[in-house]
């Protein structure tokens, strides 16, 4: 039925008709996509089910033609590895690209490698002695700090105490 | 798209095989429309050649339309035979019953234990 109704209903409808899922099919002969609203269903005598795209897959059906030998049809392109060359292709290029090792910004190749043959053991110790070294430098860090912190803070004292008598006369 | 004079199947376990339409409501019957059959071929059973009786479409060559605009077509005309009261003759189908059978009016037809599509 159609009546009329608002512009803004119009543009709700629209707005979810964008979001909503359509539930498609598939065609038995081309295996196209059956959007709602369209398709014949073709019902043998045996119950077997049959949905067409539309009146010509349906009549290209009854004639006895075999969808493997129609070019635009999915199961001829399947067959004849239509759409699967450029996804290969790609797959390859992917893979290759893991297995290389670049140099980096802060390490060159030869230390990459070098880092790779070394044994776990070694690397995890070294590791340790790389952590210990920087905590202790931390720690000298925050003691300096501290020791800074205290001197300035004793000679800030001493004017402060000097304007307390005054203030606005 | 049956008028009257054409040969109908009948697929359910009355007995009868074939029936003529010799009555039908509006120009030509579509499914789910009642007609009158004649019966012409008859298997024992419950039904005998010769006798007049209700029957309703059930499936037919000519496209269906759905009210979502998709189609359906069957590759025969066929009818399940019905009593004066309108209820299903036969305790069996041979075939499948569509979705328009699954109004309240069509209850006792639908489980005669075929699923709808």
């Amino acid at each position: 039925m159609w009546t009329r109704s608002d512009p803004q209903d119009l543009e709700q409808q629209r707005g979810t008709a964008a979001v909503m899922v359509l539930k498609t099919t598939l065609c038995r002969f081309s295996g196209l996509r059956i959007y709602p609203g369209r398709g014949i269903l073709f019902i043998r005598v045996d119950n077997q089910q049959y949905l067409f795209l539309n009146k010509k897959t349906k009549s290209l059906y009854h004639n006895r033609l075999r969808p493997a030998k129609l070019a635009w049809t999915t199961t001829y392109r399947k067959q004849h590895k239509k759409d699967q060359v450029s996804e290969v292709s790609r797959k390859k290029r992917r893979t290759a690209n893991k297995a290389t090792a670049r140099a980096l910004t802060g390490a060159s190749l030869e230390v990459i490698n070098k880092r790779r043959a070394e044994k776990p053991e070694v690397r995890q110790a070294s590791r340790e002695a790389a952590i210990r070294e920087i905590k202790e430098r931390a720690k000298k860090a925050k003691a300096e700090k501290a020791k800074a912190q205290k001197a300035p803070a004793s000679k800030q004292q001493a004017p402060a105490a000097k304007n307390i008598g005054r203030g606005k006369r | 798209m049956i008028p009257k004079g054409a040969f109908l199947r009948v697929v359910d376990n009355s007995g009868a095989r074939v029936g003529q339409v010799i009555w039908t409501r509006f120009s030509a019957a579509k499914l789910g429309s009642i007609v009158k059959v004649a019966i012409k071929e008859a298997k024992g059973g419950k039904v005998a050649a010769g006798q007049m009786k209700k029957a309703v479409v059930v499936e037919t060559k000519y496209p269906t339309r759905r009210p979502n605009g998709a189609h359906f077509q069957f590759l025969r005309n066929s009818c399940v035979l019905l009593n004066e009261k309108g209820a299903p003759i036969g305790s069996r189908m041979r075939s499948l019953l569509t979705y328009e059978f699954g109004k309240p009016r069509w209850k006792r037809l639908s489980m005669l234990g075929n699923r709808l599509f």
